[in-house]
């Protein structure tokens, strides 16, 4: 009887404790994705600003003036740029094997 | 035992069924408030509950980008940050407005008069778009966290400055396109904002942000422009020489490629920084190369000539004899600048003689002038994808009178914007078949909403390529638009120099004129057109087209035909190794 009963109380607790730990997976993986959102989020302003900030060093109104006295040569001589593409990093738990 | 309690035993029954009866009747009560609250009322009260800890939060869309032909960025969006207030929940009015005055560089007394006439409120801004200096320093003064906050914005920015600022147009604070692409491509560069449920506490703060998005935002799409900016900058530099020797009230040009009917530049002075939005004089908005009109003068004569000879009306090897200068039609008596006699069609334009032009007006009638002007697109919109084009001036053919006969072939008694004579002309530099000026590159742009390419056979393509090869060619080979001339490749064009309304008598005016040239090359196989209009220039005696007009033209035009040729091949740019 009491075998039983203590039998019970142990299952209880082993199911109860299963489900906080799993519940504190869940909300550290919810923390988890919310902060490679703000990294990314992060990652494209920073993007953005460095994008322009090429596009504004590169603009032709800038770079007429040093190109005509000479200060710039046009070379045509190099080869062609392959861009290289990078890709986001996946969203991935500290804990997560791959 | 007593009478008393014999009475209570007997009553005993009756209070025990009572007090059941009561303990039932108040379960039912309360059961059924409990099904009419959760039946009836449950959907109103579940939404009450609902919307009193959760609300929606607007996720901005981000304004998509305008590129140019090449991908370099004309319009951009960043995103920065804005300080509000909840003067609700300030203490010391005085305290926080001096110190968010300092780092603002604003007058503290200003800042707190702002945050003491709104103290009731649970939000003010302060200052939009702060620097990240400004965000740091803002930080460093430990305000009350519940006092301030920042709230991230999309600005828009414009890294290549005034180039093309007209065609860009700008996007106010709020993201509302104002002008320009900005205004007609809105709905496209705008996008649609999205929505995202938070959980709030009883105080207001958001405890939870729903993972759940009830509504992903669609950022701007990214536009490309058939515009190249180098040849843009072309165009800017030789207007601003223009405005710089010939002082006029206006001047602009249009660089486009006859072949697709791409608009490779289009520039209007005065102008603005789009960036800088503070600084625009007021005159500075409007776009001359579509939002103002003016008689073609003699840029106008072509067009008369080749409807002429299409139709059989005059040979390209007739000859006309020009009455050494004065020609009666009439009550009146036309003059030409210098006297000629015999002339033959190539030379009535590249003389540009009015006596020869009225004679072949003559010939061609009033109706064939007004079939000429509506062929080429004279009197209606273009279609180009810019807000605020005008449609010119071209009276209906009942009021036309003897006169006209005489003043439209050389120009006059007609209103055109330069974008409609630019687009006229590409009728005859493409083999008498017209497109549609446009700026959105239709071939590779990601907006789908662009307009198809309207295409209309305008003239007869012998016609159109005599008149480019033959007449327009010699005009800057000897005639009046000499100043144009390459020894690299030959350039056709035709001169302009009309007289401006004198607002004093009504008449002409000898001193007000609108200087322009337009041309192209190479004359075997146009590839690029530039039409240079100068309004009212008032340094000097003489405004002749040719003068004022055709060097800037021809300017752009080389750089054009180079930046054209160049685009195939990797360029590249490195500092000079210094010795």
């Amino acid at each position: 009887m009491y075998s039983r009963f203590a039998g019970a109380v142990i299952m209880i607790v082993l199911i109860a404790s299963a489900g906080v730990h799993l519940e504190k997976r869940n909300f550290e993986l919810r923390r988890s994705i919310g902060l490679q959102h703000y990294r990314l989020d992060v990652l494209q302003r920073r993007h953005a600003l460095h994008r322009l900030k090429v596009q504004q060093l590169g603009a032709p109104a800038r770079l007429i003036e040093s190109l005509e006295s000479g200060d710039l040569q046009v070379r045509l001589d190099l080869p062609p740029v392959h861009e290289v593409v990078a890709e986001w990093p996946a969203v991935k738990h500290p804990h997560t094997r791959n | 035992m007593n009478a008393s309690d014999e009475s209570m035993r007997k009553r005993s029954p009756n209070r025990g069924r009572i007090l059941c009866v009561v303990v039932v009747g108040v379960w039912l009560v309360l059961a059924g408030r409990l099904v009419f609250l959760q039946s009836v009322k449950g959907p109103r009260l579940k939404r009450k509950v609902e919307s009193q800890w959760a609300s929606h939060e607007v996720l901005p869309a981000r304004p998509g980008d305008i590129v140019d032909r090449t991908g370099r960025l004309l319009a951009t969006t960043i995103s920065v940050r804005s300080l509000y207030v909840v003067p609700a929940q300030i203490k010391e009015h005085w305290d926080v407005a001096d110190r968010l005055a300092g780092v603002l560089g604003r007058d503290p007394k200003s800042v707190y008069e702002r945050i003491a006439a709104h103290s009731d409120k649970q939000f003010l801004w302060v200052k939009r778009r702060l620097t990240d200096d400004q965000v740091a320093q803002i930080r460093e003064l430990d305000l009350p966290h519940d006092t301030y906050g920042f709230r991230e914005e999309f600005m828009r920015v414009y890294p290549q400055g005034k180039l093309a600022a007209h065609v860009l147009g700008i996007r106010d604070i709020d993201g509302h396109g104002r002008g320009g692409l900005e205004q007609s491509l809105d709905p496209l560069l705008a996008g649609r904002d999205g929505r995202r449920a938070v959980v709030r506490d009883a105080r207001g703060h958001v405890i939870e942000v729903s993972r759940q998005i009830t509504r992903e935002p669609q950022h701007g799409k990214t536009v490309k422009l058939t515009i190249d900016a180098v040849i843009q900058l072309h165009a800017e530099r030789a207007l601003d020489k223009v405005m710089r020797d010939w002082k006029p009230t206006s001047a602009c040009a249009i660089a486009m490629d006859p072949r697709t009917g791409g608009i490779l530049a289009m520039a209007s002075r005065p102008t603005f920084d789009p960036n800088r939005l503070e600084e625009v004089p007021e005159a500075a908005w409007k776009n001359h190369a579509i939002a103002s009109i003016y008689e073609p003068g003699s840029t106008f004569k072509p067009f008369v000539v080749a409807t002429a000879l299409e139709r059989g009306l005059i040979r390209a090897d007739e000859t006309f004899h020009c009455g050494h200068g004065e020609y009666r039609m009439g009550r009146r008596v036309l003059h030409d600048h210098h006297p000629y006699g015999e002339l033959s069609v190539t030379d009535i334009l590249v003389k540009s003689s009015n006596i020869g032009m009225a004679k072949i007006g003559e010939r061609l009638t009033n109706q064939g002038l007004y079939e000429t002007a509506v062929d080429f697109g004279f009197g209606r919109r273009t279609g180009i994808e810019l807000p605020g084009e005008l449609k010119g001036m071209l009276r209906p053919l009942q009021q036309w009178n003897s006169y006209s006969t005489g003043s439209i072939p050389m120009g006059q008694e007609i209103a055109v914007t330069p974008l409609q004579l630019i687009s006229a002309t590409s009728a005859l530099a493409s083999g008498g078949r017209q497109y549609a000026p446009h700026l959105i590159d239709q071939t590779t742009s990601t907006a789908s909403s662009s307009p198809a390419m309207i295409v209309s056979d305008t003239i007869d393509p012998e016609i159109a390529d005599w008149i480019v090869r033959v007449p327009m060619t010699e005009v800057v080979n000897r005639g009046t638009g000499k100043k144009a001339k390459s020894p690299d490749y030959s350039v056709f064009g035709k001169t302009g120099t009309a007289q401006k309304p004198d607002p004093e008598t009504g008449g002409y005016s000898s001193q007000l004129h609108v200087s322009s040239f337009i041309c192209g090359a190479p004359s075997e196989n146009p590839r690029a057109l530039v039409l240079v209009v100068v309004d009212e220039p008032s340094v000097g005696k003489t405004h002749y087209g040719g003068t004022i007009a055709a060097p800037a033209a021809a300017e752009i035009l080389k750089q054009a035909l180079n930046q054209l040729q160049e685009r195939t091949i990797e360029l590249a740019t490195e500092p000079r190794l210094r010795r």
